[in-house]
């Protein structure tokens, strides 16, 4: 059975909506009981207000030091990224996850100082990850992912809900999730990354009928 | 280093200590001078005239292309790039000239940069969109009498270091407007 997956059109999303309400307003006719409800981390952040510019970031020696050591590709590689983990993780832990990184990345195992240091390494977007207006800011990760995805199923009366963070690299990290979605299921729905954050404008998708989805995968 | 075994026990710990600290440092100026920043550079001397629009009567739009590139060790990222125009009224009182800036990969209406990304090495384009508005005479003769038009780029962009504020300068000679 082909998995059916709906994008949803929004307008910008900013730190002046409420993500529940925003969901209830685009999707409440389109989905039924059986649906769920994928809602991308970036949005669900920005409208948690968890979008900073570059000029409200002060970075400590630490942040300035820390980022030389991480490859460009990655977000915390400005000093300005690499504070917003501090800020969020502890300046203590994220040194500790470098010097235990580090030693582990000598002896061949990669990617330690990502396990170490907090979800929010994995999550944070710095300049250009997101769309206008938010990209010249920092967006850091969504807060409580799980009790938001409660909300959205118990506003919108569906099956459930997810924050997942998605990208085109075939990568789906799922924040959060209602009681009654597995988060392996999701992640292997969402692989294809249906959502569109760019100009698209289409952080939302509700994946139909995923009771019947579990069945067949 | 006959010195140090004159010292006591906690004075080469604390000698010792001083010395770690130092190697560290240097370790670190060391590498971050190494590994370097981004060198993000309008090249305004490679400035291309794309296309001349007489719109009216009064007005015309010149459309240049201007390349930039990234001469750095390090990505670099524009946050911001915009032109001031710096032809006062009290110079030139016969058009206002307006400036747009816009990357050639993102062309937009709103005056809005997106952040651009310029990885180290490489370049692209960026469009400027001079308007010249007649506040009397056919734009024609306003074409013909044209000035050098002074411009100055302002740009935000972040590397490895802090955020960066530059300004780059250029003057549009009259020929780029006299001409065809």
């Amino acid at each position: 059975m082909a998995i059916e997956i709906i994008p949803i059109k929004t307008r910008i999303l900013t730190h002046k909506d409420d993500i529940v309400e925003a969901i209830r307003e685009y999707c409440q006719t389109k989905t039924t009981k059986d649906d769920v409800i994928a809602v991308a981390e970036s949005v669900v952040a920005i409208t948690q207000g968890r979008a900073v510019a570059p000029e409200n970031i002060h970075p400590c020696l630490l942040a300035k030091i820390l980022c030389r050591f991480f490859p460009q590709v990655g977000s915390i590689s400005t000093r300005y990224g690499m504070q917003a983990l501090i800020d969020e993780e502890g300046a203590m832990r994220v040194f500790c996850a470098f010097i235990v990184g580090s030693l582990a990345k000598l002896i061949g195992v990669k990617g330690m100082f990502y396990n170490l240091a907090g979800e929010q390494a994995r999550l944070i977007d710095d300049f250009t990850g997101t769309m206008p207006p938010y990209d010249k800011c920092v967006v850091y990760g969504p807060k409580n992912p799980v009790e938001l995805s409660e909300k959205i199923t118990n506003a919108l009366g569906c099956y459930g809900a997810v924050v997942a963070d998605v990208n085109d690299l075939k990568k789906a990290a799922i924040l959060g999730t209602s009681k009654n979605v597995s988060d392996a299921i999701a992640s292997k729905i969402l692989i294809d990354n249906p959502f569109g954050n760019g100009s698209q404008k289409t952080p939302i998708v509700i994946i139909k009928n995923y009771p019947t989805i579990i069945e067949t995968i | 280093m006959d010195f140090f075994f004159f010292l006591t026990l906690g004075e080469q710990i604390i000698f010792f200590i001083l010395l770690s600290i130092l190697i560290v440092m240097t370790f670190f100026y060391s590498y971050c001078k190494f590994q370097g920043d981004e060198n993000f550079t309008i090249l305004t001397e490679q400035t291309s005239l794309l296309e001349k629009k007489i719109l009216s009567s009064k007005k015309a739009s010149f459309i240049f292309k201007i390349p930039y590139f990234n001469f750095g060790k390090q990505d670099a990222i524009i946050l911001d790039v915009f032109p001031r125009i710096l032809l006062p009224q009290e110079q030139f009182g016969q058009a206002i000239v307006t400036a747009k800036l816009e990357d050639s990969n993102s062309r937009r209406d709103d005056y809005y940069m997106e952040a651009l990304p310029v990885l180290l090495l490489e370049g692209g384009d960026f469009y400027l969109t001079i308007d010249i508005e007649s506040t009397e005479n056919n734009i024609a003769t306003v074409l013909t009498n044209m000035v050098d038009v002074p411009i100055a780029f302002y740009y935000e962009v972040l590397g490895r270091c802090h955020l960066k504020y530059r300004k780059h300068n250029f003057i549009f000679r009259d020929e780029y407007f006299t001409a065809n």
